[in-house]
């Protein structure tokens, strides 16, 4: 998107401090161009039989309160500038993390954490740096360059055109440059995208490499990338550099272009000495600003496509509503003709499902064919494509994130933890929990065991994501969450990993203390473990394939039944 | 790459070495361009000149002009040989430094690398090194410009009339005092400190909000999490705004005196040339060159912060490069007689804290060991000494009495296969995914795909083996990863097999499959399983109870049954 548009777009809330900035700038701008003005003025009584000494001295004195009054609109302006800048990047934050929390999960599922976070970190930063100083440079630049040509245009107007003629001639390739910069840039970032994948292959995967004996070989493969990497950035940055040189070489010429003729003019007596040597001596001048500008807008590309990712990120759809209030009188949980899609996939066609309050309700099937997506449509992390979700007489469409949130507990096959003590961690399901409250969880969620042999017990810190427990440890912690939350519904994946036998002993336990009155929906991998559920659905193939209870289902010929069989020969297995 | 403890700038002048010829060579290009974009004030000058003291030829002055022309282009030509050597310059040494990061990883524990997070590495690979661009073909020949430069420039009008000279210096001294008094001022340390600290902390906030806004709003926190979010940015922008007032107008008066630092020698030029003490040639001269030759040392001004950031990235790849975690290589291959394996006394310490005590255990060929015992026992971590992620702290692994220390590395990995729990995929074709890039025929690789049951399922897809993995590429189930893994192994056909029983099948038919093939691949083997489910291994020739680091019983089923209470527990638990 256009770097115009992006502006607008980012300036929407502060257009009126930007152009009061503007006008600062501006005024700074006509400021630096009056010495020139008065250096001309200077050369013209320097010129004549006498000079008058005294005027010039008086015009010094001029100077010197212009300077103070320069340096003062310099502070002002530049101070604006930079206050802006950050009033709208902080704006733009928070904008984006109020944006970020009203989306659904799917935005998330596509993208890496880390593409967020460095769209809030760098892409804004980015901006801030660019903006803050590349705005009032490109403002100041563009305001003296047309104040200084307007004062040449009125000396002599033929030679001003000439000097005008250098910047006509860069105007093509600026854009040309900018044209290069973003082709190749994007050819880069492709690049840089394949370089992390393949390292963080060599990364990941290097235990594997290591035990075939195949490091050097995917290490080689690395290697070629880095190669080409390499090469391709030579390229990005020494590719539009001749571009720029050249515009600098025209800058250059059409000084020496202007002279050469100012010297006929001259010889010809068809120019004032005066004329002439004020030309010698602002001419050069003309294009210093020229060439910050032209550094100042190559720069600005960066930060606009930083923008541009930040604008896309705004413009996805939320998920949640401001409605808010909207309780259910009961909760029965209703999938009616639902449709969902992900990705083209089509996940579900006329999904229709009852979970029953005060009921156990189990949904089985092979991997794949969409038990998990069921909680996400549940939890609202996406919305169906057609169909409706009730809980109770409440279409789900209608309940804002929050209201829904009080009253599910979800459990997931990875437990998030935070890099905080447990004690803090089962806390945030209630945060004015006391701590007999708290303690009172573990014990119900069988935490209190494994708790009572660490170092600092309840205190100790878990490192990021919880790495130094083990996966039964976490989700013994999430049941403690869930306990504490106390919600109507309970969504349970049930992990696939086989826990070890004391850990799944421990779990199985817990989840019995959970489930009392409420509506439960578990998603079970072990049919074994179902047969407490009222009811059983058996997804297969976009939609319910059987349903019914234990007892019904092993009765039927299908896919309840294969799958059972297939556990017990597991079971049975040795080795 | 090699450091020599050296830090900051001087590690920063000493990566710049590694490519000084280059370096020295476009610095010097880059001078001389500069000095010959003297030409256009020269030109002028002789005009000035001729005209003031009346010898004006118009031939003459006109093909002043024209050589001007050449001259330029030349130097325009210089000064891109010079950005070309120093971007020369810049992508060799930040190619050589992720060529060592790589290698160093390749060579360093295997234990280390799991400690460590993908992401940071990537950054430090990625985002880090490529710092290094700026500083070396921007910044290094920008700093050796902005100061000859001027100098130059200042010799020549120092030539020229020397009262003039110091005039133009007038701005330069306010430069300097201006940047002293700001840089001693404590005032403003502190101020930098707060903002750089605020600015930490909101990028910690912001990440982890990212992190965990879905949990965040299971748990109906997200009030309480953007509180959090909107204090971190809001203490951030107060911090900066206050930075910025104390700071800005500072810099902003600055450049704006630099960039129109015409007083000084107008006034002093105006009342030498009124007491005839200068020509006016000489005076106009100065008032152009004397007001943008201080220009380029504006550009300095801006150098702190990048190198400041340089040497942060540096610092983080120079632990990587330095880290000593890395597993020696004896390379020297030795004759095995037998795969039998012996644990002697071996103890074994991570991060000061004991997870093996003084292990004594002997896993003998052609039978099965089982290795049972809650997470954290340390039957993984005695498994995991023995394929060398981690090198024991005390005592002795031996396989067919070699010291595993003393057997070439590459040879110990083609005697023992450990099968993961994880199914890692390379982006790459299945067919290769499964010789994992070695030479093997395919006729090998058909046959083990077919014991490992995927076969049938490659060659249902349209380019059978050739069928790319990954990005653009088919989507594997976690059952179809798993297989693949097998055929690997299979293929690989080693002696000793340590199998870290799979804790995750995705169903119950996949496991099945691919329970049927491990019992196929194990016969006459030195194997270890390491159980998560009791009843897998009641057969086994050997069951080995671990807890807290240690032994505590060993011997079959039945023994066990009879002798141990701790194994009696776990069984009990199971059939609840």
């Amino acid at each position: 998107m256009g770097l115009i548009y992006n502006l607008k777009f980012i300036l929407k809330d502060n257009k009126k401090e930007f152009f009061n900035m503007l006008i600062f700038h501006f005024c700074h701008s006509i400021l630096m161009s009056i010495p020139t003005g008065l250096l001309v003025v200077i050369i013209f009584e320097l010129f004549k039989k006498n000079p008058n000494q005294g005027f010039i001295w008086n015009l010094i004195i001029l100077l010197v309160l212009l300077l103070a009054l320069q340096l003062w609109l310099s502070a002002k302006a530049y101070t604006k500038a930079s206050t802006i800048t950050y009033k709208i990047s902080k704006n733009l934050r928070m904008k984006l993390g109020n944006h970020l929390y009203k989306l659904g999960l799917g935005v998330f599922s596509k993208k890496n954490p880390s593409y967020f976070s460095s769209l809030l970190l760098e892409d804004v930063r980015s901006f801030e740096n660019h903006f803050s100083h590349g705005i009032p440079n490109l403002i100041s630049g563009f305001f003296s360059v047309i104040i200084l040509f307007l004062f040449l245009f009125a000396l002599n107007y033929k030679l001003a055109f000439f000097l005008l003629l250098g910047i006509i001639c860069i105007i093509p390739f600026v854009f040309l440059a900018k044209l290069i910069i973003v082709k190749v840039g994007s050819k880069l970032i492709e690049k840089r995208g394949q370089i992390s994948l393949r390292f963080l292959e060599y990364f990941d995967g290097m235990k594997y490499l290591k035990s075939f004996n195949v490091v050097d070989l995917k290490y080689n493969k690395l290697d070629n990338i880095f190669k080409e990497y390499k090469k391709l950035s030579f390229f990005v940055e020494i590719l539009p550099s001749p571009i720029i040189l050249v515009s600098l070489i025209f800058c250059e010429l059409a000084f020496l272009f202007m002279v050469y003729n100012a010297l006929e003019y001259y010889a010809n007596n068809e120019l004032l000495l005066p004329i002439l040597i004020s030309f010698l001596v602002i001419g050069y001048r003309v294009y210093d600003p020229i060439k910050l500008l032209m550094a100042d807008f190559l720069q600005m590309q960066h930060m606009n496509s930083g923008l541009t990712r930040i604008l896309k990120l705004l413009s996805y759809e939320t998920i949640d509503n401001d409605h808010s209030g909207i309780m259910p009188a009961s909760y029965d949980i209703k999938f009616n003709k639902v449709f969902f899609s992900y990705d083209n996939n089509k996940v579900f066609e006329n999904l229709n499902l009852l979970f029953k309050e005060n009921s156990i309700t189990a949904l089985v099937g092979y991997s794949g064919e969409g038990k998990s997506t069921i909680m996400s449509l549940l939890a609202k992390f996406w919305n169906v494509n057609k169909g409706e979700i009730k809980i109770g007489n409440v279409l789900l469409r209608d309940m804002s994130l929050h209201d829904l949130y009080t009253q599910i507990s979800m459990i997931f096959q990875e437990t998030y933890l935070f890099n905080d003590s447990i004690y803090n961690n089962i806390k945030i399901a209630k945060p004015k929990a006391t701590k007999n409250e708290i303690l009172l969880a573990c014990e119900k969620a069988q935490c209190i065991s494994f708790i009572n042999n660490l170092q600092e017990g309840i205190n100790t810190k878990v490192g990021e994501g919880g790495v130094k427990l083990s996966g039964g440890q976490k989700q013994r912690i999430s049941i403690a969450r869930a306990l504490l939350k106390d919600a109507p519904i309970v969504l349970f994946d049930e992990a696939t990993s086989a826990l070890d036998p004391q850990n799944e002993f421990y779990i199985h336990q817990a989840m019995k203390e959970l489930m009392k009155n409420k509506t439960v929906i578990i998603i079970a991998h072990k049919i074994a473990n179902i047969k407490i559920a009222n009811k059983i659905y058996v997804i297969a193939n976009k939609k319910v394939a059987q349903e019914g209870t234990y007892s019904e289902l092993i009765k039927q010929k299908g896919i309840f039944k294969e799958m059972l069989e297939y556990q017990e020969k597991n079971e049975g297995w040795k080795i | 790459m090699n450091k020599n403890n050296k830090e900051g700038v001087a590690r920063l002048l000493q990566i710049a070495g590694y490519k000084k010829k280059l370096l020295i060579f476009s610095s010097l290009l880059s001078i001389l361009h500069g000095i010959l974009n003297l030409t256009p004030y020269l030109i002028i000058y002789a005009i000035l000149f001729d005209i003031t003291e009346q010898i004006f030829s118009l031939a003459k002055l006109q093909s002043y002009v024209i050589y001007g022309v050449g001259v330029m282009i030349c130097s325009y030509l210089l000064f891109y040989v010079s950005l070309v050597s120093s971007h020369l310059a810049a992508f060799d040494i930040i190619y050589d430094f992720r060529k060592a990061i790589a290698q160093k990883l390749g060579k360093l524990s295997l234990g280390y690398l799991h400690n460590k997070q993908s992401g940071s590495i990537k950054k430090i690979l990625i985002d880090d090194i490529e710092k290094l661009e700026g500083f070396i073909a921007h910044n290094l020949p920008d700093v050796v410009k902005s100061i000859m430069m001027p100098l130059i420039i200042l010799c020549f009008m120092f030539y020229l009339d020397y009262r003039l000279a110091f005039a133009s210096l007038i701005p330069l001294f306010v430069f300097l005092i201006w940047i002293t008094f700001m840089i001693k001022s404590s005032h403003m340390k502190e101020i930098v400190k707060k903002y750089y600290d605020s600015s930490e902390h909101m990028d910690g906030v912001i990440v982890e909000y990212v992190k965990a806004i879905n949990i965040m709003k299971v748990f109906n926190q997200e009030a309480k999490t953007f509180e959090n979010y909107k204090s971190a940015i809001d203490s951030y922008t107060l911090q900066v705004i206050y930075f910025i007032k104390k700071n800005t107008p500072f810099f902003a008066i600055l450049i704006s005196f630099i960039s129109n630092a015409l007083l000084p020698i107008l006034a002093i030029g105006l009342y030498l040339y009124f007491t005839q003490q200068v020509s006016l040639s000489t005076f106009l001269l100065f008032l152009i060159l004397g007001v943008s030759y201080l220009k380029p040392i504006l550009s300095l001004s801006t150098l702190a912060n990048n190198m400041y950031s340089v040497m942060e990235g540096i610092k983080r790849v120079d632990t990587i490069l330095e880290d000593k975690n890395q597993i020696l290589d004896s390379k020297k291959k030795v004759n095995l007689k037998n795969y039998n394996i012996k644990f002697t006394n071996v103890s074994f310490a991570y991060d000061k804290q004991e997870v093996l005590k003084n292990i004594n255990l002997d896993i003998p060929q052609g039978k099965i060991t089982a290795f049972i015992g809650v997470s954290g026992a340390g039957k993984s971590t005695a498994c995991e000494l023995l394929a060398r992620f981690y090198d024991v702290s005390q005592g002795k692994i031996e396989i067919g009495e070699h010291n595993i220390k003393d057997i070439d590395f590459s040879q110990l990995m083609n005697t023992v296969s450990y099968v993961f729990q994880d199914n890692f995929m390379f982006n790459d074709s299945l067919l290769n995914n499964i010789t994992m890039g070695r030479n093997i025929t395919k006729q090998k690789v058909i046959n083990a795909a077919k014991i490992a049951n995927i076969d049938s399922y490659i060659n249902s897809l349209s380019a059978g083996y050739d069928t790319k993995y990954g990005e653009d590429g088919v989507v594997l189930s976690g059952g179809q990863k798993q297989k693949i893994q097998l055929a690997r192994i299979i293929l690989k056909d080693a002696s000793i097999f340590i199998l870290d029983e799979a804790t995750s099948f995705f169903d119950a038919k996949n496991e099945y499959e691919i329970q049927k093939s491990i019992n196929k691949l194990i016969v006459n083997k030195t194997v270890i399983v390491v159980a998560h489910r009791l009843s897998t291994i009641v057969n086994c020739d050997n069951i080995v109870l671990w807890d807290n680091g240690k032994i505590i019983a060993m011997g079959t089923h039945e023994n066990l049954l009879k002798n141990c209470s701790k194994y009696q527990n776990m069984l009990e638990k199971r059939v609840s």
